[in-house]
């Protein structure tokens, strides 16, 4: 799960927004996605670079000749303008946070959500062709179904789409019913002359 | 001792019968960051500010930051259970306590649990913590007294129903004790009392509702405590508990109910930490920048509700709430300024209203079928008594002053004037009561008047008696009357005086009849006056109780018996 500071969440989203549009208008926003993916990859494999990059202490300059001999030529022109600025700016240590940015707006474009699944037994491809299918109905979107196995939920399902979590698990179905027991009995207790012979009221 | 197996399988079948199996939606996030009573949790995209949440571990939280992609949220309860990456969930509501005649007599917590073992409080009625204070057109000038058996407080700065009046003063100069008297007088009375304790130690609030109880007002009054130990975000919401709980009573029955905050210092405190570790930036003395808004919106809901009245049938209930029942002026808003309604429901507002009610109702033909009524959940006052800690007697410091700018007065409790025997130890002369006379009863304004320039003459002479010099008989005779008054106002504590002693007290000091008395013999006459009248003359306390006016009859009447106890007293001695 990703830990991105709330300030550089909103800069990343600025920056993401005007790469995204230019892209469209390119109609290169598939492969934007997957080369920022990749950069994104070979950054988080080397944190050295990151913080090279990120240094104030080099050079402006120095970094833009840097850029400009690492990536033109290799990447698309986009990603290597689109990096400038951000040298230019000073905000390279933002890329891993531009990526993600990128890669949820890109989703929802793209009309495709995640959703977590969890289950207490593999799911067959027909009732995941059908969760699919729900889901599309449900909110329109294209479900990218990243399946978990949790056979501590006993049976039946827990799905997480975004912030909403739907849990028809039978796990969770026991914890109901035991709190709703445990509930009214601490209520009865208040009466335990009831249940009880020659005990206090 | 046996179980009754029967008994107990069918609640459990009952309970499982009426298990409907359902799927569980929620909307969750997860804890990033986690210590010192706040967590930062990642998603609820949709929470709300001031949402309450909930932990895996049953803890309870309230949203207190919104960010690009997490909420800020403080912990209201033990968050040694939480880990980060727990769940959490919103539960869609905002913090609400438990209120209603369930909750009377108990000790709780700002949550409404309770904290004196006597069981779950089963009530059907919540209110929200946070409600937005009545507007103009719903409140009515406070004209009533809220008697606080003190006769410094109830002579010179008298407090009314629905004022706010702050006590302030230093550590231990006896501010909660003005507090604990204020609630046993109320005793017989009609008035709830709210005791909320912030940041006090678990012991002292232990002995002030052993003494509550003791005294029997218990059986009107709600304490709740955040104490010390207690998580800040506790005591941060302890006062708006409170405050909602008195309010319940204020809306729905009318009644009138006093609130006390002890202290709201410690609550500003709470506050701060609160505040700086979500990291919200600090101002002057590292408060947060809505320390005010901290207290205002808390004291200004203390108010007096306006009355309404209407013409209703005479054998209507006593209790009529049903606003549809009422008769209405046939020319409505157009009708004559003297049988004028208020509004188009054919209400009248305020006492002035009920003037005009009562000169409709005096003016129809058939006006034996009818009569004037008041409806019983409108009327109702919410007193607030916040109390301050000030440090070496700063009240220009920046929670003082926010404070006594918001409050309708300030009771000044000074050590010099503990130390000194002056007990209540209260400041007279820079003391302020804003609503003033409106809110005292005819006797008691007579016998105070006089006394407050008995006193303004001693202050500024009290500087010759030190000198020990010889004084003209003018002076002298001011020096004398001023140092009785002063003997007069002392009080122990909980011995709180009814308004009809206290008359009585203040009329013998002011009409000169202890000027001759030794100073340190005036507590013992004093004491014997009081029960010298409730003995051998109790109809006299009743005509004062009943009528609240001292008329020349009543008092000639009054003078004669001081003098002859006098008398007595003198034999004695």
């Amino acid at each position: 799960m990703p830990n991105f500071d709330d300030q550089d969440l909103s800069l990343a989203k600025v920056y993401a927004s005007s790469m995204m549009a230019l892209a469209k208008e390119r109609g290169e926003e598939d492969p934007l996605g997957e080369e920022l993916a990749a950069l994104a990859a070979m950054l988080d494999s080397d944190p050295t670079i990151v913080e090279y990059l990120s240094s104030p202490t080099v050079n402006e300059d120095r970094r833009r000749e840097l850029l400009e001999k690492m990536f033109r030529g290799r990447a698309s022109d986009l990603l290597v303008d689109s990096l400038q600025v951000l040298n230019r700016n000073g905000r390279l240590g933002l890329v891993a946070a531009v990526e993600h940015a990128y890669h949820a707006m890109f989703e929802e474009w793209r009309g495709r959500v995640e959703v977590s699944v969890r289950a207490a037994a593999p799911l067959s491809p027909p009732q995941q062709a059908r969760l699919r299918e729900v889901i599309k109905k449900k909110t329109g979107k294209e479900a990218d179904l990243m399946l978990e196995l949790d056979t501590g939920l006993i049976g039946g399902l827990v799905v997480q789409i975004g912030d909403q979590k739907l849990d028809a698990s039978v796990r969770r179905k026991l914890e109901t019913i035991a709190m709703a027991l445990s509930e009214r009995a601490s209520r009865e207790l208040q009466q335990v002359g009831r249940y009880v012979d020659g005990a206090a009221v | 001792m046996k179980f009754r197996v029967d008994e107990i399988s069918s609640v459990i079948t009952e309970e499982i019968r009426q298990y409907r199996s359902r799927v569980d939606v929620a909307e969750v996030g997860r804890v990033l960051e986690l210590g010192d009573g706040i967590a930062r949790v990642y998603g609820l995209s949709k929470a709300m500010a001031g949402e309450l949440l909930e932990f895996e571990n049953g803890a309870r939280g309230q949203v207190f930051n919104l960010e690009e992609g997490s909420v800020g949220v403080v912990i209201l309860g033990d968050y040694l259970g939480i880990k980060e990456g727990d769940e959490v969930r919103r539960t869609g509501e905002l913090l609400s306590v438990p209120c209603g005649d369930a909750v009377i007599g108990r000790v709780v917590d700002p949550l409404g649990r309770p904290l004196d073992g006597k069981g779950i409080i089963e009530t059907p009625d919540r209110r929200p913590l946070e409600f937005k204070a009545p507007g103009i057109a719903e409140r009515q000038p406070v004209n009533e007294p809220l008697q606080t058996g003190i006769k410094a407080i109830d002579a010179m700065i008298p407090i009314g129903r629905g004022q706010r009046e702050l006590i302030i003063g230093d550590r231990k100069t006896g501010k909660t004790a003005i507090a604990i008297d204020t609630i046993i007088n109320q005793k017989g009375g009609d008035v709830l009392c709210f005791y909320v304790a912030i940041g006090q130690k678990e012991s002292t609030v232990v002995a002030v509702v052993d003494k509550l109880r003791e005294c029997g007002a218990m059986d009107y009054t709600v304490v709740i405590s955040a104490s010390a130990s207690d998580p800040a975000p506790l005591q941060y919401i302890a006062p708006y508990a409170g405050a909602a709980m008195a309010e319940y009573f204020m809306y729905s029955h009318g009644q009138a109910t006093l609130c006390i905050y002890d202290d709201l210092t410690k609550q500003a405190h709470a506050y701060r930490q609160l505040s700086l570790l979500l990291r919200r930036p600090p101002g002057r003395e590292a408060y947060p920048g809505d320390v005010f808004y901290l207290h205002s919106r808390l004291l200004e809901r203390s108010c007096k509700v306006r009355e309404e009245y209407a013409i209703v049938a005479k054998d209507a209930p006593a209790d009529l709430r049903d606003r549809s029942k009422v008769l209405r002026h046939p020319q409505g808003l157009k009708a004559p300024k003297e049988h004028r309604p208020d509004d188009e429901a054919g209400l009248f507002h305020r006492p002035h209203g009920k003037h005009r009610a009562d000169a409709w109702l005096s003016s129809l033909s058939d006006k034996a079928k009818y009569r004037v009524h008041r409806f019983r959940d409108t009327g109702g006052s919410m007193t607030a008594l916040p109390i301050i800690e000030t440090l070496e007697g700063e009240v220009s410091a920046y929670i003082p002053t926010n404070v006594i700018s918001i409050t309708d007065g300030q009771i000044y409790l000074e050590p010099d004037l503990f130390f000194a025997g002056v007990r209540p130890a209260v400041n007279v002369g820079i003391s302020v009561s804003r609503v003033g006379g409106n809110a005292q009863r005819k006797a008691m304004k007579k016998v105070a008047g006089s006394l407050r320039l008995d006193l303004a003459a001693y202050r500024e002479l009290e500087a010759f008696a030190q000198l020990g010099t010889e004084l003209d008989p003018a002076t002298q005779r001011q020096l004398d009357r001023g140092a009785r008054m002063v003997e007069l106002l002392k009080q122990p504590q909980y011995a709180p005086f009814p308004m009809a002693d206290q008359v009585i007290s203040l009329f013998a000091g002011a009409k000169g009849y202890l000027d001759d008395l030794p100073v340190a013999k005036i507590r013992d006459f004093e004491n014997g006056l009081r029960k010298h009248v409730h003995d051998e003359f109790p109809e006299i306390q009743e005509e004062l109780t009943k009528k609240g006016e001292l008329t020349d009859e009543l008092a000639g009447k009054l003078s004669k018996i001081i003098e002859n106890y006098k008398a007595q007293f003198m034999n004695k001695s």
